[in-house]
């Protein structure tokens, strides 16, 4: 049916156009003429003309329309041209919007992913974050996803899983700057910075101008210390972005920590013109921080006086007064403007009188330094009784006077000082003098002083002698004033510690005594009893005095410390850590893990220690390695403050963080224990070199199965004292594991698999295990004798002798008597010529070395050394003793003689020493006679020494 | 013979020593370098003629948004031995002069054990210190904190 329906429509039009003249528009009223041809008006030519122009004005028209026309369209597409770039642009924000916030989204994560705070995460949070999580990860394409995983599972200590899905993210795409940063991350909560620095690498050749990845990157430059790679970092950021103050702060803190002084002023230079000259509000003490750092560089440079100018233009927006102060004083000292100098140390003595740095400051700028002529004497005299007149308050100013002090002077002077103190009670007052005692005429002042009080004072309740009758006396000051009762017995106090320091035990005890029969409540008096029974080598009663004085005072840690301690001392492990919990706090799970956490060192040592006496040394050689662990910790804590120091404007503090971490292990907590370390290492060395041996020489006699049986005991042998584990540790143990399992915010702390150092003890090479405590002591502690001491033992036993013979000349340098660095030439020097496997570029500098320390032959050196250090103490009397049985064994007899008749005196009051003595007798092989004449004058010296009691 | 000086980051192993051997309250040494990389000018030690650490005060600004700035005394300790020198009194005192300098202080604040009667006694009628309010259980073994405070003219 529609065909016919086309057909009709076709039909149609051909019957309209067929129509002639019909309009083709089919128009019908076109072809309708309504009226006339003639009546129809003709137009004339005129308006043919008008029409003409019309039609031209019109045509005209047209074109001026087309062309409108035309400028409307390039306009319009002008117009579309524009609105496309700006939709373009309004896009490409938008994107850069998300951009931003997906990655602060991620940031956040990355953030709170850090191994550090997940450890501190309960497990409410942790949910949470793994919503934020998941949230993100959705949105994010799938590598990324993989990385966040990634991130997630090293937050929660997985390391095997992170890195397992960190590989795969990058294997999927190797080109992915996110995958590469999420594995830096990953290495950083492993401290494995090496690894960090190389993912960084990888993700910053992806994506050159990735903010966040460089600042990362360059905190971990400066970490590690590659100062150059940190300072080419900064430089990149603030290329990046030249408008964040922080990072301008950084680049002047990476030119200064290179000693690049002039890039560091250049940079601060900028920063002031950008950053300081419109004074921002609230950014008060910022600015001032910012100051007093540059004051610091330009101090530091050597320029002085530009320094000295910027604080005096600066010196109202200077909030820092103290430091203000401080450092204007300095630089006037230094630049030889004394006048000045000494106005402004004057001014700071004013606001912390009991600056010892402020008073001598002070004595700087008047010159009254060093050896005194009587006139600057009595200049310095009167300047003290001025202050003193300003100053009553100050303990500085009663005290270092006495140092100047001498003769008649002094007499007058620490008269009045210790009536003063003992009036008052002052329980440091021997500690605050014994410093003037180097001084034998002081020491002997002062003695006298106390002994003629205390005749008084029992007597007559005053210091001085009395005088006869009130009438006779002139002044108010002679007339009898009677002293409270505790006058006495801070005398018998101070006087017991007196002799405590001369080494005259027996008279220290005798007054000690008497203060306690005085004031028997008194906790510092049974704590300096137990000291002095500690000096005189009875270790056993020392402890329980001191538990006797924490009983007195059970509310105060510093007692419950002393006790411990003493404790430990006598080797009494098991109730020194039931007392030292008494203080740890009640929630925690594991109150001695609470102690490490807390990276109590002092503890950690004693500990150790006790071990190491006991014979447990892998229990010893934990400890220790604890401590090192403490002192990782620490270097490691620096690290947020790369950055934060930057924050908070606080540079001169960032500088002294970094030179601190430096040098950390240098410092007496690590280097004590580090000693120990070593020698315990090379302790356990030398008995495994013995064990050894002894296996050879059977080994030719038995069988196979008797061999490995043989082994089997000798390894027993070596671990006996530290391989019984008790039950106490085994629950401890479990305890451990079910905190791990309870606690699932999965950063528990994983349990130690070495409770007892086991594994410590069975290292395949124990030097080189030392070497971990050996180079930090060398290398920061060089001119201790101890590391000198060490390195020469440790690098003599790894057949290292260059380093050894260095270690050697160092230590002689240091001293040259050394009694243990005798021994190790005279050792170093047989080894040397036994050793048929030196390298024959080696021996002859080896042998150079030697012969600057040893000229002659070895007995020739072993009696020169007799006769210039023999005398000097017993160390050095044992140590001639050792090397002749080594050099020169006719010798031997005449040596142990000479050093048991050396003089009391020179025994010396160190009981340590003398116990360190008849153990080397009786390793010596010394007659049994000879052993007993030592044991016999040691019991007369040491008559409270339990250990020659033992004997 | 003691010296008292604003405490340097050489000094916060020593603090933290004198703190473990001292006081219930430990701390790690992240935080202590927290307070000086923040507020350097606020702590203080006391040491001894060779150098040792017998004393210290740390001190830090209390961060809260819209409020005076005001400071906190976050731990102070002095060695038994070196008691009765009035070290304590000395150390708060410069702390507090350097809060008001450095940060416009208008106060400081602590807070004390309810059962240390002699350190309250030292904040309150040597250092002038008022008590404001207890803070039930703020300590972990469950002890209430008495709040103190010091309004600086």
């Amino acid at each position: 049916m529609d065909t016919n329906n086309n057909k009709s429509a076709l039909t149609v039009s051909t019957v309209k156009g067929s129509v002639r003249g019909a309009a083709v528009s089919g128009r019908p009223w076109k072809m309708v003429q309504t009226k006339r041809n003639s009546s129809i008006k003709k137009k004339s030519v005129r308006t043919a003309l008008t029409s003409l122009q019309t039609i031209i004005g019109w045509a005209n028209q047209l074109e001026d329309r087309k062309q409108k026309e035309i400028v409307k369209r390039m306009e319009f597409e002008l117009k579309e041209e524009k609105r496309l770039a700006l939709e373009e642009k309004k896009k490409r924000e938008e994107e850069r919007k998300q951009r931003k916030l997906e990655n602060e989204k991620r940031a956040e994560v990355y953030q709170l992913v850090s191994a550090a705070k997940a450890k501190r995460m309960k497990k409410k949070q942790f949910k949470n974050l793994k919503k934020v999580g998941s949230d993100v990860s959705g949105k994010l394409d799938t590598k990324k996803a993989l990385a966040m995983k990634a991130l997630f599972l090293s937050g929660l200590d997985r390391r095997e899983e992170a890195h397992e899905v960190i590989k795969k993210a990058i294997k999927n795409d190797i080109n992915n700057h996110v995958c590469w940063h999420a594995y830096g991350l990953i290495y950083r909560a492993e401290k494995n910075y090496e690894e960090v620095i190389k993912c960084y690498t990888h993700a910053l050749r992806i994506d050159k101008e990735n903010l966040g990845i460089f600042r990362d990157f360059a905190s971990m430059q400066v970490q590690l210390r590659n100062l150059e790679a940190y300072l080419e970092a900064s430089l990149q950021i603030i290329l990046l972005r030249p408008s964040v103050k922080l990072f301008w702060l950084s680049v002047a803190a990476a030119f200064h920590l290179s000693k690049d002084f002039d890039g560091a002023l250049q940079t601060m230079n900028i920063y002031n013109d950008m950053f300081l000259t419109n004074g921002e509000r609230g950014m008060d003490y910022e600015n001032s921080e910012i100051i007093m750092y540059h004051a610091m560089i330009l101090e530091e440079s050597g320029d002085l006086q530009s320094a000295l100018d910027l604080l005096d233009s600066k010196e109202k927006t200077i909030l820092d007064k103290k430091s203000l102060k401080e450092t204007r004083a300095r630089i006037l000292l230094n630049l030889g403007q004394k006048k000045q100098a000494e106005i402004a140390y004057k001014i700071l003595f004013k606001s912390n009188p009991d600056s010892y740095h402020a008073l001598e400051g002070i004595q700087k700028s008047k010159n009254l330094v060093g050896d005194l002529n009587s006139t600057q004497a009595n200049a310095l005299f009167e300047l003290f009784e001025d202050l003193i007149d300003q100053y009553r308050r100050s303990n500085t100013l009663k005290r270092v006077p006495l140092n100047f002090a001498s003769g008649d002077r002094f007499g007058r002077m620490i008269d009045h000082f210790l009536r003063f103190n003992f009036q008052k009670g002052v329980p440091s007052l021997f500690m605050s003098l014994r410093a003037l005692y180097s001084d034998h005429a002081k020491l002997a002042k002062i003695q006298d002083l106390c002994l003629y009080y205390v005749e008084n004072l029992s007597s007559y309740s005053q210091f001085g002698e009395p005088v006869l009758s009130n009438e006779e006396a002139d002044d108010e000051e002679d007339i009898r004033v009677v002293e409270p009762p505790s006058a006495l017995l801070w005398v018998y106090y101070y006087l017991a510690q007196h002799f405590d320091f001369l080494g005259e035990r027996a008279k220290a005890l005798e007054y000690i005594e008497l203060a306690i029969s005085h004031t028997p409540t008194l906790v510092e008096l049974f704590m300096t009893k137990a000291r002095i029974l500690k000096h005189a080598g009875d270790v056993l009663t020392a402890s329980e005095v001191m538990n006797y004085a924490r009983n007195l005072d059970l509310q105060d840690r510093c007692i419950n410390s002393k006790s411990v301690k003493y404790m430990l001392r006598a080797g009494n492990i098991e109730e020194a850590e039931k007392t030292i919990i008494l203080f740890c706090r009640v929630d925690a799970v594991e109150k001695l893990q609470d102690l490490m956490d807390m990276q109590c060192s002092w503890f950690a040592y004693e500990s150790g220690m006790a071990y190491a006496a006991r014979g447990d040394y892998g229990r010893a050689l934990k400890k220790f390695h604890q401590i090192e662990k403490f002192f990782f910790d620490i270097y490691d804590d620096q690290f947020d403050f790369h950055t934060y120091s930057m924050r908070k404007a606080t540079l001169r503090t960032y500088i002294d963080l970094i030179r601190i971490e430096d040098q950390l292990r240098a410092h007496p907590y690590y280097f004590r224990a580090a000693i120990e370390a070593v020698k315990l290492y090379i302790y356990l060395s030398d008995i495994r070199v013995v064990v050894d041996q002894k296996k050879d020489n059977n080994r030719d006699e038995m069988s196979e199965a008797e061999r490995k049986k043989a082994l089997r005991k000798a390894r027993k042998a070596e671990l006996k004292g530290s391989a019984t584990e008790t039950t106490d540790n085994a629950s401890k143990a479990t305890v451990a594991v079910s905190t791990v399992n309870s606690s699932s915010n999965g950063a528990a702390k994983k349990k130690d698999d070495d409770p007892d150092g086991i594994k410590l003890l069975n290292e395949a090479d124990l030097l080189t295990e030392s070497l971990k405590f050996l180079k930090p002591l060398l290398q920061l502690s060089p001119n201790r004798i101890e590391s000198q001491v060490l390195g020469a033992s440790v690098y003599l036993r790894r057949k290292n002798y260059l380093l050894a013979v260095k270690a050697l000349k160092k230590g002689l340098q240091i001293d040259a008597g050394n009694p243990e660095l005798h021994k190790l030439a005279v050792q170093l020097a047989l080894q040397v010529e036994s050793d048929g496997n030196i390298n024959e570029h080696v021996r002859p500098i080896v042998l150079d070395g030697l012969k600057s320390i040893i000229s002659h032959d070895l007995k020739t050196f072993n009696s020169t050394y007799a006769n210039d250090y023999a005398k000097k103490s017993l160390l050095h009397s044992v140590a001639v003793a050792e090397v002749s049985a080594m050099v020169d064994s006719p010798s031997l007899v005449a040596a142990i003689d000479a050093l048991i008749s050396l003089s009391s005196r020179i025994f010396g009051y160190k009981v340590e020493d003398a116990i360190a003595a008849h153990k080397s007798l009786v390793k010596l092989n010394a007659s049994q006679a000879q052993i007993q004449a030592f044991s016999a004058k040691c019991v007369a010296i040491f008559p409270l020494a339990s250990y020659f009691k033992a004997q | 013979m003691i010296n008292i000086r604003q405490a340097t980051i050489e000094d916060l192993l020593a603090m933290q020593n004198c703190n473990l051997n001292n006081l219930p309250e430990n701390y790690q040494m992240k935080y202590y370098i927290y307070h000086l990389a923040s507020w350097p000018q606020l702590s203080y030690v006391a040491e001894d003629h060779k150098g040792r650490v017998v004393g210290y005060v740390l001190a830090k600004m209390e961060e809260e948004a819209n409020q005076l700035p005001n400071g906190h005394i976050t731990s102070l300790s002095v060695m038994r031995n070196f008691r009765r020198l009035g070290l304590a009194e000395k150390l708060m005192s410069q702390a507090q002069r350097a809060m008001v300098e450095s940060f416009g202080a208008k106060s400081c604040s602590l807070h004390v054990r309810k059962s240390n009667r002699a350190a309250i006694s030292l904040y309150k009628d040597t250092l002038k210190f008022s008590e404001v309010e207890v803070e039930k259980k703020y300590y972990a073994d469950g002890e209430d904190a008495k709040k103190m405070v010091l309004k600086f003219k």
